[in-house]
């Protein structure tokens, strides 16, 4: 069934100067479910995004919102996105409060209206106790918190949010992507990037992997792993853990990043059965267990590594 | 695909607009923000009011005066006279610091190095003589131009007193001396005319004595007294014999009256001598009379010549004659009080330096700020955020102009009309609004604090540098003048000048408010550019 559209970028290209960040860039964003760009640093995931919501306008190209060209209608498309920089985007001496009106009344909503939103986000986003304190004295999750309402005060159709998790510890990320989960579940569009791939897998329902200026693949994370799997990630537990013996001689099937790490050992190969079949033998002649294996599709890293390495 | 696209083109028609809420509530709240920010940041708030206050109040504190103070002179001569005593003494009775040096290049070090304002170098034992020239060498350190030619022009002033003080001494004795010559003028010219009339009778008087010298006729007979009388007696004798005693006697006296005949004769050939003589000298005598006479007129027509000349000479006051032009150098202020003087220069370099510092550093802090990129991509027009953040300025300086109007009030009140102050007000405001844009501009051009904050300062120290209040202006040429009578430090200085010190109207500044209008309206327009421009600023 085909996806209906929501975002087209037809061919775009934007230079600074002589330097080309985005060359002949196309890509269609889906309506639904929440939409990755993966990217290394550098390869112009800010550049797109920062055209996406028309802060640029792209050296050639189009980008069409519902139809509807950005470039030409940069006031609608400015109320339809909401956008969280890398850096959080607030004044760190004015409150949670004062941000959330400053930037709500930047956004033309009446004053009734606004505070009635104000109470939701803050609610919503957890920060219902900091409300009047400044922005500089909150934790870095509750700064990147107030950041992503601040982005969200105008209600937009769209939310892009440029690296989220950035400089957050693993519990705050984990947060934070339950709540761009829960943004996307409220019917706001997410398009996120983010260089934890493996967040990035967790949280979207189509990735796009950004790379020299142009979009290489698009998918769901499944259909790009399937096209791009070769390898399969072997996880091997052994009674006595002597894995030294064995290594040199799984060397010979074809194998790659043979790693043990505490008591497992950890392996790409393209043969498992055989592998398996092989320790097996193996652990008989040296009376040896075999405690654990297990045999899993490799993660998106291994995907993004395959395309960036072309 | 197409017949899809097409579904949602359809369904999409109509994308929801929030309709535009007023933009003066917008500019309400940007200027809320931007306040509170300026406020929280409690340095600079402390800087940028506090600053204006500080600095005014000490102005007027220090420059409320209208005397130069601890002005130290440095004097040195070979040989101190009566006179450059009287000039050291006239000087130090008038607020100067007199310190004797021990040598000429001393004296003259010390002013060259600023350790004293002035030195007096005077002559060896200095008096007023017909020989030689008295020159007293002023010493000023020129490179000090605020104040090297008002100490001058005032040590200048006082020697010139005292030379004008000895001037009118000597004039005055002169003019003693040339009255005296008058009165006895006079006096001689009253005997010269008595001894002409005198002269003129001695003529009349030697013309009748010549006529009648000429009259006397002294002609007589002549008698042979000693053949004829003789005979005649010698006869009468021999007729006479008889009475020979008588004859005798005749004889005697006959003899005697020949002897008083020749004494008469003689006397009478001596006179007729005398007369001859009398006769020649008389006309000698008298042509020199005519001679003395004629000198004598000509004393008198040159005694009535001097006193005629005396008589001409209408200035006869001493003092006028000394220095009978007197230039005095009046202010064309009505005030002589030095913070007047130096308010309008000082209040422009305040106004300037706050403006361009607090809107440069406020656009910069801005730009720098995370949040200055969320207010591009909201739906809201850049020329608000220009607006805004003017306006921000704005506000923060009139409370400034309102702190120090306050305090000069306190220091001026009585000098200054309440008229003076209120166009006092509106044209720092001007001065303000100029200033205030040019540093928008400035924080918009550039990137970083550290640049930023060295443009502004930057920009005041050459607007300032090329007015007139380091280095005069007539040093320039008349085409860079021209170009930099639009310089808004110049343009600001001048009306104040004419609020302050002359009293002006607003018709007198009406021209110069409309110059700095229209450079602001240009600057502003270049601000709206440079603002949008410096979207640039993120792509780095």
């Amino acid at each position: 069934m085909e996806k209906e559209v929501l975002i087209q970028i037809d061919n775009i290209t934007k230079k600074f100067g002589n330097h080309i960040v985005l060359s002949g860039l196309s890509l269609t964003i889906p309506k639904e479910g929440i939409f990755g760009i993966m990217g290394l640093s550098g390869s112009g995931k800010t550049t797109l995004l920062n055209i996406l919501i028309g802060f640029w306008q792209p050296t050639s190209g189009n980008v069409y919102y519902n139809f509807v060209d950005i470039q030409k209608n940069q006031h609608l498309i400015k109320q339809i996105f909401g956008f969280a920089t890398q850096e959080g985007s607030v004044y760190p001496n004015l409150t949670v409060e004062e941000n959330l009106r400053y930037f709500g009344k930047l956004y033309n909503i009446p004053t009734r209206e606004l505070e009635k939103r104000i109470y939701e986000l803050i609610k919503q986003f957890e920060l219902l106790d900091s409300r009047n304190q400044y922005a500089k004295e909150l934790s870095t999750g509750m700064y990147r918190r107030l950041d992503i309402a601040c982005s969200l005060i105008h209600n937009p159709k769209v939310l892009i949010l440029d690296e989220p998790t950035g400089n957050l510890d693993p519990i705050l990320r984990k947060k934070v992507m339950a709540m761009i989960r829960t943004i996307q579940d409220n019917g706001t569009k997410v398009i996120i990037t983010s260089h934890l791939l493996g967040e990035l897998e967790k949280v979207c329902d189509t990735l796009a992997i950004l790379h020299k200026g142009r979009i290489w693949e698009c998918g769901s994370p499944d259909e790009l792993k399937e096209k791009y799997t070769t390898y399969e990630e072997m996880r091997i537990e052994i009674k006595s853990h002597k894995y030294e013996p064995l290594i040199p001689i799984l060397k010979r099937f074809n194998t790659r990043n043979i790693i043990q790490k505490d008591k497992e050992l950890f392996l790409y190969t393209t043969e498992p059965e055989n592998i398996l079949n092989y320790i097996l033998n193996y652990l008989r002649t040296t009376n040896d267990q075999l405690l654990n294996v297990e045999v899993n599709k490799p993660s998106i890293e291994e995907v993004f590594e395959s395309v960036t390495r072309r | 695909m197409k017949a899809l696209f097409d579904t949602q083109k359809k369904m999409n028609e109509k994308l929801y607009e929030r309709p535009t809420i007023n933009p003066l509530t917008k500019l309400y709240f940007m200027l809320e923000k931007n306040l509170k920010l300026l406020i929280r940041t409690k340095t600079t708030a402390i800087i940028f009011i506090l600053g204006p206050l500080i600095i005014t109040a000490l102005l007027a504190i220090a420059f409320n005066t209208s005397t130069l103070a601890d002005v130290n002179v440095a004097v040195y001569s070979e040989s101190y006279s009566e006179l450059s005593e009287n000039i050291i003494g006239n000087l130090s009775t008038n607020n100067y610091n007199i310190i004797r040096a021990t040598s000429e290049p001393d004296c003259i070090d010390s002013a060259r190095f600023g350790d004293l304002q002035v030195c007096i170098i005077f002559p060896e034992n200095m008096q007023v003589t017909n020989e030689g020239e008295n020159i007293i060498s002023i010493y000023v350190d020129n490179s000090r131009l605020n104040i090297a030619n008002l100490i001058a022009s005032q040590i200048t002033t006082k020697v010139s007193v005292e030379s004008a003080s000895i001037s009118e001494d000597m004039i005055s004795n002169i003019l003693i001396v040339l009255d005296t010559a008058n009165t006895k003028s006079i006096q001689t010219k009253s005997l010269v005319s008595e001894l002409l009339t005198k002269n003129t009778e001695i003529t009349n008087s030697l013309d009748e004595t010549s006529e009648s010298l000429a009259s006397i006729d002294l002609s007589h007979v002549s008698i042979d007294n000693n053949t004829t009388i003789s005979n005649y007696l010698s006869t009468l004798s021999s007729a006479c014999n008889s009475s020979s005693s008588t004859i005798s006697n005749l004889k005697t006296q006959i003899t005697a009256l020949q002897n008083n005949y020749s004494i008469v004769t003689t006397k009478l050939t001596s006179a007729e001598d005398s007369i001859k003589t009398l006769t020649t000298d008389l006309p000698a005598i008298s042509s020199d009379i005519s001679a003395q006479t004629s000198k004598l007129n000509s004393i008198e027509t040159n005694l009535v010549t001097i006193t005629d000349n005396i008589a001409t000479i209408q200035i006869t006051n001493a003092e006028n004659i000394a220095t009978p032009l007197k230039a005095e150098i009046e202010s064309s202020s009505t005030s002589n009080n030095f913070l007047i003087f130096i308010l309008p220069t000082m209040l422009t370099i305040i106004i300037m330096f706050l403006a361009l510092l607090m809107s440069s550093s406020g656009i910069i802090a801005e730009k720098e700020s995370k949040a200055y990129f969320r207010n591009f991509i909201t739906p809201t027009n850049g020329l608000l955020f220009l607006l805004g953040e003017f306006l921000s300025n704005i506000l923060i300086l009139l409370a400034q102009i309102v702190i120090i109007l306050g305090v000069l009030y306190f220091f001026l009140e009585g000098i200054i009309s309440s008229e003076s102050f209120i166009l006092t007000g509106i044209a720092l405001l001007a001065i303000g609004i100029i200033f205030t844009l040019l540093g928008m501009l400035i924080g918009y051009i550039f990137n970083t604090k550290q640049t930023v904050t060295i443009a502004a300062i930057s920009t005041g120290m050459a607007l300032l540098f090329f007015s007139n209040t380091i280095i005069p202006l007539e040093t320039l040429s008349t085409k860079i003048r021209e170009i930099l009578s639009y310089n808004p430090f110049i343009i600001g200085e001048t009306m104040l000048k004419k609020i302050l010190l002359f009293n002006s109207l607003f018709s007198g500044i009406d021209q110069m408010l409309l110059i700095l209008g229209i450079a602001s309206l240009i600057i502003f327009i270049t601000a709206i550019i440079a603002r949008s421009l410096s979207k640039r600023y993120f792509s780095a």
